[in-house]
Parts: structure tokens; sequence; C-alpha cells
């Protein structure tokens, strides 16, 4: 994916397990080449989401209404995302959606 | 819209305040070469190159109607701008759509004033020298599977 602006920036990113539990979820982000593994489990139905800034992973049980918590278990870094290339970003351990959302920078 | 700038969600518009010149949104942050001595060898180890934070001054002028209301919205400016005392806040330019710095406000020099007139010349500091979109680009919701999907 590309994004705007010309600078790395930071990025989170929303995991929604759809139709099975997922375990060891991992992003990674060829451009940077940063990757975050989240060894927990997600319930089917359940949000992750990721963000680079400050490093935070939180899960919804209630589409993302509310967010608790879920910092354990983390090992890596979540990526930022880099302006003006394209950024590859693989997400694996789940069955379901991922959505990448950011402020573009510079 | 006039010309002027919103600090911590306030826009000094509000105020009479108009931005005359932007030294802060066209300040060429400093390249910085990261540089390494080497023991025992010629030249250097350099690791790219970084930038320094982005300083600058913001000239403008408050207009109001009369002496009274011209110190009632210096007041109003003042206390605006004081809000960096707790950290960084957002700030937008009219004349710069689409970017907001972190800024604090490091001096305020109100200059000549007339009875309806004064002039302000106002110093930001970003430590992060590179703007970011007001804002934020939400991404689609793209199926991935367990042995791995690229966007």
């Amino acid at each position: 994916m590309n994004i705007g602006g010309t600078r790395k920036t930071d990025g989170t990113y929303i995991v929604k397990a759809s139709g099975a539990d997922a375990t060891f979820v991992q992003i990674y982000n060829a451009a940077t080449g940063e990757t975050i593994l989240w060894n927990n489990t997600l319930s089917d139905g359940d949000w992750l989401r990721l963000k680079s800034d400050g490093q935070t992973a939180e899960v919804s049980d209630d589409s993302g209404s509310t967010w608790t918590p879920s910092n354990g278990g983390m090992s890596g870094l979540v990526p930022q995302l880099q302006g003006g290339i394209d950024n590859a970003i693989t997400v694996t351990g789940v069955t379901g959606t991922c959505a990448v959302n950011y402020y573009a920078m510079g | 819209m006039s010309d002027s700038l919103t600090y911590n969600s306030i826009d000094l518009a509000d105020y009479g305040f108009v931005v005359e010149s932007n030294g802060f949104a066209l300040a060429s942050p400093t390249p910085r070469v990261n540089r390494q001595p080497l023991t025992n060898r010629d030249g250097e180890a350099s690791q790219g190159v970084s930038f320094d934070a982005r300083v600058g001054t913001v000239s403008g002028v408050i207009t109001a109607a009369n002496l009274s209301a011209l110190q009632t919205a210096r007041r109003n400016v003042e206390a605006a701008l004081a809000a960096g005392q707790t950290g960084g806040k957002a700030l937008t330019f009219d004349a710069v759509s689409g970017k907001q710095w972190t800024a604090k406000v490091t001096s305020i020099d109100f200059g000549s004033e007339t009875a309806t007139t004064l002039e302000v010349a106002i110093q930001f500091y970003a430590a992060q020298p590179w703007p970011i979109a007001t804002s934020e680009t939400e991404g689609d919701d793209e199926s991935v599977s367990p042995g791995g999907t690229t966007l």
C-alpha cells in the first residue's frame, strides 16, 4: 500500500477475527523491516488494534466501542509506515480482515 | 476564512489575528549527518541524515474596533498561546491546508501599537519538524488469511 506524505509515520492496524479464533497474529512491513508478533488469542468476532505510536495493543469485543489493553505477549515492533514508497504489509495468523489507518507526514 | 492560525483548537482569527509572514511553516529544519569518528582509522562512520527541530517565528497583526477591544484581544491571544506550557499543542495555519504540527510557544513579542492594531511575533518550536496530515486516512478492511496476506 502507498501512503501520502514523504516521511515515516505511525500506523494503526485494526485486525478483525472472523470465522475462527486467531493466535500468533503477526504484521510485517517490508518497507521498514519491522515486525510485531502478538502472541495471544483473538476470539472469533473480536478486534485487535495495534498502534506503532506508543507500541500498544488493545482488544475489543464490542466492535470497537471499547478497547482493553492487551500488551502482554507482544514481541518486536508495531511497524511504522514509510511515506512515498510502497509498504508491503503482510498479515499472518488470522482469518478475517485488517485495516491500516494513519496520518500522512511531511 | 482569514489567513490566521489555530493553536490548541483555538482559532486566533476569533481575536482578530491575521498572519502576515510565516517563518515557522517556511522554516527549513537543519539537516544533521550522524557522524562517528573511528579509532585508529581514517575517516568516520555515518548513519544517514536526521533533521533538527523546526523553530520559526510567525508575524502578524491583531486588529480590533478600539483600544479597549484591542487589549482584550491581546489578553485572549496570550491566554490561547499559554496552553503550550503543558506540552506541545496542535498548530495549523489557514494558508497551509491539511498539515498539522505539534508545537510549543517559545516567545511572544508585541510590537508597534495603534488604537486599533497591534503587531505580534510568535515563535513556535516543534520537536518533530515534519507536519502530519490533519485528518486520518482510514484504510479499508481487507481480507486476510492465517497463511499470510500482503496488503
